[in-house]
C-alpha cells in the first residue's frame, strides 16, 4: 500500500482538530476531552492524545493526517508521530500571546523532521486579532533559517487549506503535475 | 532472559498525559512498564514539576519514598541536585530518545541482565488509534464540517459514475485547482512568445506608468512614508489610501476600476496628502457612497495592489523587464487572501526554492507564459519579487519527490475538494 501522512501541529486551539475534519474524507477519529487546566479558558475541548483523519485516493491509497496534541507536555509524541511522514502544516493562532514564540518552539521541536521533509505555515484568527502581521512570521522564520509558505487561513475552510496542503505539496515538489 | 516489570506511578499529571505516556510506554519492548494509580506501589515516580502547586506533593513524597526514582519534567532547568541513580530530569520538550534512555537506566537498576533496545515500530500509533476508538461511543459531530459530500451518517454517498478511461490531464489543468472564473481579467490570453522575436516582445510588453498601477504603488508607499492618507483622484474614481490600517477606501465600485486599469490616466489626476484625522469624515464619505452602490468599497491594501497589478498587465510584462535575468521570490505571497490565478502555488514554489527567469519558470512548469508573467507583476507591485542583477552561474537542481505519484493524486484529490 502506498500510504504517506501529513502531520498538523501547533499549539492548543490554532484550529488542527479543524484543519484535520476539513482535510478528512470521513468523520476523523478525534480524542477531544474536556479541558480541565489553563486550556480550558482557550477552548472547552482539548486534544487528548492526536487526531487522526485520511483522504482517500482511489484504490487502498490513503493520505493520513495526524494532529499532534497542542501542549509541550506530550511533545515525545511528535517525535514518534513524525517518522517517514511527507511534512508538517504548522498552523498558529494569531490571538495568542506570543505566535511568534510559538512558531520558534514548534520550528525547533520539528527541525530535523523540517530539513527532511517540509513545512508550511498557517495563521488562524488573523481577522479577530489582526496585531501580528504575515511579515512578521516570514522574518522570524528566516531568523529561523527556515523556508516555507505562510499563508493567513481558516481551518474550516477547504478552499484555505487546500491552498496550504497544495504548498506543502509543491514545495517538496514544485514540478509535480496531477492525474485524475 | 526474563525482565522484570517496573511499575510506574504518575504525580501531578492528569488522565490526557497519562494516556499518552501510558501509549508510549506500552510500545517499549524490551522493558515492561506497569502504570499503577497507587504511588506506594510505584518504583518510579513521574513528576510534572510545571504542575500547579506540585512541589509541597514532590517533597512529601520524597521524604516519604526516600528509596522511589524519580523522573522529574519540566519546561525549566533542573535545579536540584539528587543522586544521579535516584532522580532523574526530563526538560520539556521531551524528546523520546531522551526518555528511552532514562528508562534504560532506570530498568538496568531492577534488572541484572542488559537490556537490548529492539527497534522502534509503528505498532505505536495502531495501539494508540485502537485505544481511541474503543473510548469513541459516537463519531464526532460534523455539523460544522463544509460541505463535501459526506451525509451525516459518517457514509458517502453513491459517487457518480466516471468514465472508465484513465487520461492524464495536462499540466495546464493543475492551474484550475484554483478554481479560477474569467483568468481572462486577471492572465490575458496570449499566446507564448519567442523572446527573440522584438514583433513579438513589444505585444506583450505594456508600460504601467501610464496605467493607474504605477500611480496606486506609489500611493500606498507615500501613505506608509509620510504617515497619512493619500487622496488620490484618477478620472472619474477617487481612492484614499491608509497604510495605517492597511486599507484601500473609494468612492467607486471595483468593477468601475477595472475598467481603468487599461485607460492610459494622461495625467487626468489629483493627490492630496491628508492627515490620520481625517479618517472619521473619510468613513462618512465611504457610508453615503456605500448607500448609493450597495457595494463594499474597501479592501485589503495587499490584496488591492495585487488585483490592480493583474488587471493591469494582464499576463503581458512591463516595460524594462528583462525576460533573460532571473527572477527573485523574496517571500512566498499569502495566496489564500489573494486573487488567485492559476498554477501561483507552482510558480512560488519554484521561484522561492531559486531564481529562474521568466521563461525558464514556464518551461520548467510546462505551463504558458502569461501565467508567469501575471505571477511575476503582481509579487513585484506588492515588494516580494525583484530581478536578480546576476546571471545565475550554475544549474540549480530543484527538488523531486522520490514517490511522484501519490503526490500527484492527492493534487487530484484537493482539486475535488475545491471544485
Amino acid at each position: 500500500m502506498n500510504d504517506v501522512k501529513i502531520i498538523i501541529t501547533g499549539p492548543v486551539g490554532s484550529g488542527k482538530t479543524a484543519a484535520i475534519i476539513t482535510l478528512s474524507d470521513k468523520d476523523p477519529v478525534s480524542t477531544d476531552q474536556s479541558a480541565t487546566d489553563m486550556t480550558k479558558s482557550m477552548k472547552s475541548e482539548t486534544t487528548v492524545a492526536m487526531d487522526y483523519g485520511t483522504m482517500t485516493l482511489g484504490g487502498k491509497e490513503r493520505i493520513h493526517i495526524y494532529g499532534t496534541p497542542g501542549q509541550e507536555r506530550f511533545d515525545f509524541m511528535w517525535d514518534i508521530l513524525s517518522t517517514n511522514g511527507l511534512g508538517l502544516i504548522l498552523l498558529l493562532d494569531n490571538r495568542r500571546k506570543d505566535p511568534l514564540k510559538d512558531m520558534t518552539f514548534f520550528i525547533n521541536s520539528f527541525k530535523d523532521y523540517i530539513e527532511q521533509t517540509a513545512v508550511v505555515i498557517g495563521i488562524t484568527q488573523t481577522d479577530v486579532n489582526p496585531l501580528y502581521k504575515i511579515d512578521q512570521y516570514h522574518r522570524k522564520l528566516n531568523d529561523l533559517g527556515c523556508k516555507g509558505a505562510i499563508f493567513e487561513v481558516d481551518a474550516r475552510s477547504i478552499n484555505d487549506m487546500a491552498h496550504l496542503t497544495q504548498a506543502l505539496l509543491f514545495t517538496i515538489d514544485p514540478g509535480l503535475e496531477f492525474s485524475e | 532472559m526474563s525482565i522484570e516489570a517496573i511499575t510506574i506511578g504518575f504525580v501531578g499529571i492528569d488522565e490526557r498525559a497519562r494516556s499518552a505516556y501510558q501509549t508510549f510506554l506500552e510500545n517499549i519492548s524490551w522493558v515492561k512498564c506497569v502504570l499503577v494509580d497507587d504511588i506506594a506501589q510505584a518504583q518510579v515516580c513521574i513528576v510534572d514539576l510545571d504542575a500547579y502547586n506540585i512541589q509541597p506533593t514532590y517533597q512529601e513524597l520524597l521524604k516519604n519514598y526516600p528509596d522511589k526514582i524519580f523522573l522529574r519534567i519540566s519546561i525549566n532547568n533542573s535545579k536540584e541536585p539528587g543522586d544521579a541513580s535516584k532522580s532523574f530530569f526530563l526538560k520539556k520538550p521531551v524528546k523520546k530518545e531522551n526518555f528511552r534512555k532514562i528508562l534504560k537506566k532506570i530498568s538496568s537498576e531492577y534488572n541484572e541482565e542488559s537490556i537490548t533496545e529492539e527497534p522502534e515500530n509503528n505498532l505505536l500509533i495502531k495501539v494508540h488509534l485502537n485505544k481511541i476508538s474503543e473510548r469513541q461511543e459516537e463519531k464526532k459531530d460534523t455539523s460544522d464540517k463544509p460541505q463535501t459530500g459526506n451525509s451525516t451518517d459518517g457514509t458517502k454517498p453513491e459517487a457518480k459514475k466516471k468514465p472508465k478511461v484513465k487520461k492524464k490531464i495536462s499540466t495546464a489543468n493543475a492551474g484550475k485547482l484554483l478554481n479560477v472564473k474569467n483568468e481572462e481579467h486577471l492572465v490575458g490570453y496570449q499566446k507564448n512568445i519567442d523572446i527573440n522575436d522584438t514583433e513579438q516582445l513589444k505585444e506583450i510588453t505594456y508600460e504601467p506608468d501610464k496605467l493607474i498601477q504605477t500611480l496606486i504603488e506609489k500611493a500606498c508607499i507615500n501613505s506608509k512614508l509620510k504617515e497619512g492618507i493619500v487622496r488620490l483622484t484618477i478620472l472619474d474614481a477617487t481612492l484614499y489610501f491608509d497604510a495605517q490600517k492597511q486599507k484601500v477606501h473609494s468612492t467607486s465600485t471595483l468593477c468601475a476600476l477595472q475598467s481603468l486599469c487599461l485607460t492610459p490616466h494622461n495625467n487626468a489626476i489629483t493627490y492630496q496628502l491628508k492627515p490620520v484625522s481625517f479618517r472619521p469624515k473619510l468613513y462618512q464619505i465611504l457610508q453615503t457612497s456605500k448607500n448609493k452602490t450597495m457595494e463594499e468599497q474597501s479592501w485589503n491594501m495587499e490584496a488591492f495592489v495585487w488585483l490592480i497589478a493583474l488587471w493591469s498587465s494582464r499576463g503581458r510584462i512591463a516595460k524594462g523587464i528583462s525576460l533573460n535575468s532571473p527572477i527573485v521570490l523574496m517571500q512566498w505571497p499569502n495566496l489564500t487572501r489573494l486573487a488567485a490565478i492559476p498554477h501561483s502555488v507552482r510558480i512560488a514554489a519554484l521561484l522561492y526554492e531559486a531564481p529562474y527567469t521568466l521563461i525558464e519558470t514556464a518551461d520548467l512548469l510546462g505551463i504558458e507564459q502569461r501565467y508567469v508573467f501575471a505571477f511575476y507583476n503582481a509579487c513585484k507591485a506588492i515588494g516580494l519579487a525583484k530581478m536578480s542583477q546576476r546571471k545565475q552561474e550554475k544549474e540549480v537542481a530543484h527538488k523531486h519527490y522520490k514517490n511522484p505519484s501519490i503526490l500527484k493524486k492527492v493534487l487530484g484529490k484537493l482539486f475535488r475538494l475545491i471544485k
